[in-house]
């Protein structure tokens, strides 16, 4: 059996598509248990690093998350059977927005600022990405694109 | 440009909505557990969390509801089946809906427990699951549904023609 109608993504289509997209779904484990929150990101690019910057309310569970985490966004049809999906893994890092060299290193300026904002990026160490064609019948996110 | 943060900003409230001092907060809105499972059954893709030891992973699968619980489908030897099976796993969907400015999301928290007797299989193989990569021994896994928690936020109008845009075929997808 053949994956070849899987196809799996360079790391600049993965960045394009991380690039574009607004909202994706964070995972932690706690307590033992997985947690998976869809949360609003932004990719930030600088000095050819990239991160995920994510804003959220101190105290909220992803401010209290732990370090490791992973990170997916997809753009999935099941009508014409067709989609895309990234996922990153990496550890999570709090930001002081206030920091000198916080606007150096992360474009904010399109973000809203609020008070009581807790700001979170994640490193990631790993970024990968598959797309599967319409012209496939049988479609399936299958997981021999994760190994 | 400042309102990029677009459909989606009430949604980093959704994590902060599991802290009780949260719950209160009037932009979120609390799905009952019978609206969590018709926007279950409406969905075909989701996306499962797992942990392995500490570090978390992400697999986005098609999947059926069938007797209240999730199910999907994966082969054996996988990642994904030595991830889950018998583990404590995370189910999200969300999306969004354009005609009511609304975004929401479902998680269900539960233990993955693979489909082992032939009656059961014979049932799952009736699901309306897309078939996956043929494989010699397929298996179908259901979470047994420990909680089923879900929210719907509301967008606001300035940011609704650009989640419109944005969430088109998203919305068709979810």
């Amino acid at each position: 059996m053949s994956d070849a109608w899987l196809e799996r993504l360079a790391i600049d289509e993965c960045l394009a598509l991380l690039r574009a997209s607004e909202v994706g779904r964070i995972a932690f484990v706690v307590d033992d248990f997985p947690v998976i929150v869809p949360v609003n990101y932004r990719l930030v690019e600088a000095s050819g690093h990239v991160w995920l910057a994510m804003r959220t309310r101190p105290g909220s569970v992803i401010d209290r998350a732990p370090m490791n985490v992973a990170f997916e966004v997809d753009g999935i049809d099941p009508v014409h059977r067709q989609g895309w999906s990234v996922l990153a893994r990496g550890t999570l890092h709090h930001v002081d927005p206030d920091a000198e060299d916080f606007g150096e290193n992360f474009d904010l300026h399109s973000w809203i600022r609020a008070e009581r904002d807790a700001w979170l990026v994640i490193d990631p160490f790993a970024i990968t990405g598959r797309r599967l064609h319409a012209e496939e019948l049988q479609w399936a996110f299958h997981i021999r694109a994760y190994l | 440009m400042a309102l990029e943060l677009g459909r989606w900003s009430l949604v980093v409230e959704a994590g902060g909505a599991e802290n009780d001092d949260m719950i209160t907060d009037t932009r979120v809105e609390i799905l009952a557990a019978d609206e969590c499972w018709t926007l279950l059954r409406r969905s075909e893709v989701g996306r499962l969390g797992v942990a392995i030891m500490n570090q978390p992973d992400i697999f986005p699968v098609n999947y059926v509801v069938d007797h209240g619980a999730v199910v999907f489908r994966t082969a054996e030897g996988t990642k994904l089946a030595a991830s889950v099976l018998g583990r404590a796993v995370a189910f999200e969907i969300d999306g969004y809906d354009a005609a009511r400015g609304e975004a929401w999301s479902v998680v269900v928290k539960g233990r993955a427990v693979e489909i082992k007797t032939m009656q059961e299989v014979f049932d799952a193989c009736d699901l309306p699951l897309f078939p996956w990569l043929a494989s010699p021994k397929p298996r179908f896994v259901r979470i047994e549904p420990e909680s089923v928690t879900g929210r719907r936020f509301r967008v606001d109008d300035s940011t609704a023609s650009d989640a419109a845009s944005t969430g088109a075929h998203r919305s068709a997808s979810e």
